[in-house]
């Protein structure tokens, strides 16, 4: 007898689709093995405390409008997707000219020239910098099964 | 090859046949309301975009459940501020409509913890057998294990869930 064998005698026991002769077979093997009588008794609890519940089922209101909201969802999305990316585009262009205007005006001194491109490009770095972390803390964070 | 009209009405109703079933299967591995919700809407629109490449042989459930096992997952992996739901209630007959015993609000209550105890693939087949009636056979399908598996795992998960409730049942 392998345990694969009483767990399937078992699932049979808690449907009641045990035939007589599986009846038979389930209790030589609870008699030969007294450990797995109150594996049994355990399995039966918890179908019996299992029997009595069920998953709470939403409002009918959250059915009608099911798929229709589903597609909205998505257009939304894809909506918000273009338009951040419109953003950056248009912010990295202003960036790009502002520093070309910057950069070629002989009127402003060298030291400010070095200062404004410093604060472009660790403005820039520093929100790489945000991106990646957290990229890396939600594909690496050991703690995001805890419920907060 | 049919028209996208006639595409578009039998995919609406597979989404009708099937939404209940959709929605339960990812709350039981999510444990979570809106992200069940989320997650199984969007398998469907994930579903309804590659509609031409599924073989209508099959049976559609199985095809769908693929594609919202994996977006449950992901949701499991990437989700930092999970939050579980109450989402059991008594099961009473039609005529029953007593309201809850405190002892049957602790034992749900408890019932619910143990269950989020449990990881994600044997809680969602745990429940899926035991609250949503699917059958070994379908469980096996839809998860893409062997029969004597899935009734291996069912075992385990009711184990565990009376060691997580501890002795309270």
């Amino acid at each position: 007898m392998s345990d694969e064998r009483f767990v399937e005698l078992v699932e049979k026991f808690l449907d009641n689709e045990l035939s007589p002769s599986e009846e038979t077979e389930l209790n030589k093997i609870l008699d030969a093995n007294p450990s797995f009588k109150s594996e049994l008794e355990e399995q039966i609890k918890v179908k019996e405390a299992m029997r009595k519940m069920m998953m709470k089922n939403p409002n009918k209101e959250v059915w009608d409008g099911y798929w229709q909201r589903s597609y909205n969802k998505t257009e939304r999305g894809i909506a918000w997707f273009v338009f951040i990316l419109g953003i950056i585009i248009v912010a990295g262009y202003a960036i790009v000219e502002i520093a070309d205007n910057l950069m070629n005006d002989t009127s402003i001194p060298l030291f400010l020239k070095i200062g404004i491109a410093f604060s472009i490009g660790g403005g820039l770095f520093l929100l790489f910098t945000v991106f990646r972390e957290r990229l890396f803390t939600s594909k690496n964070d050991k703690y995001k099964e805890i419920q907060r | 090859m049919k028209n996208k009209t006639k595409l578009d009405e039998e995919f609406s109703l597979l989404v009708k046949l099937n939404m209940k079933r959709a929605y339960f299967s990812a709350l039981a591995f999510l444990g979570n309301h809106d992200l069940a919700m989320d997650a199984s809407q969007e398998a469907f629109v994930k579903a309804y975009q590659n509609f031409a490449k599924f073989d209508q042989s099959k049976k559609f459930f199985t095809w769908y459940f693929k594609i919202l096992k994996n977006l449950c997952l992901n949701m499991l992996r990437d989700n930092k501020k999970f939050e579980t739901i109450d989402m059991l209630e008594e099961r009473m007959s039609d005529s029953q409509s007593i309201p809850l015993s405190m002892e049957d609000k602790e034992m749900k209550h408890l019932m619910q913890m143990a269950l989020f105890k449990l990881n994600a693939i044997d809680r969602g087949i745990l429940i899926l057998r035991e609250f949503e009636d699917f059958s070994y056979k379908e469980i096996s399908e839809i998860m893409e294990i062997p029969i004597g598996t899935v009734m291996s795992k069912i075992y385990n998960a009711r184990k565990k869930l009376y060691s997580n409730m501890e002795g309270k049942l």
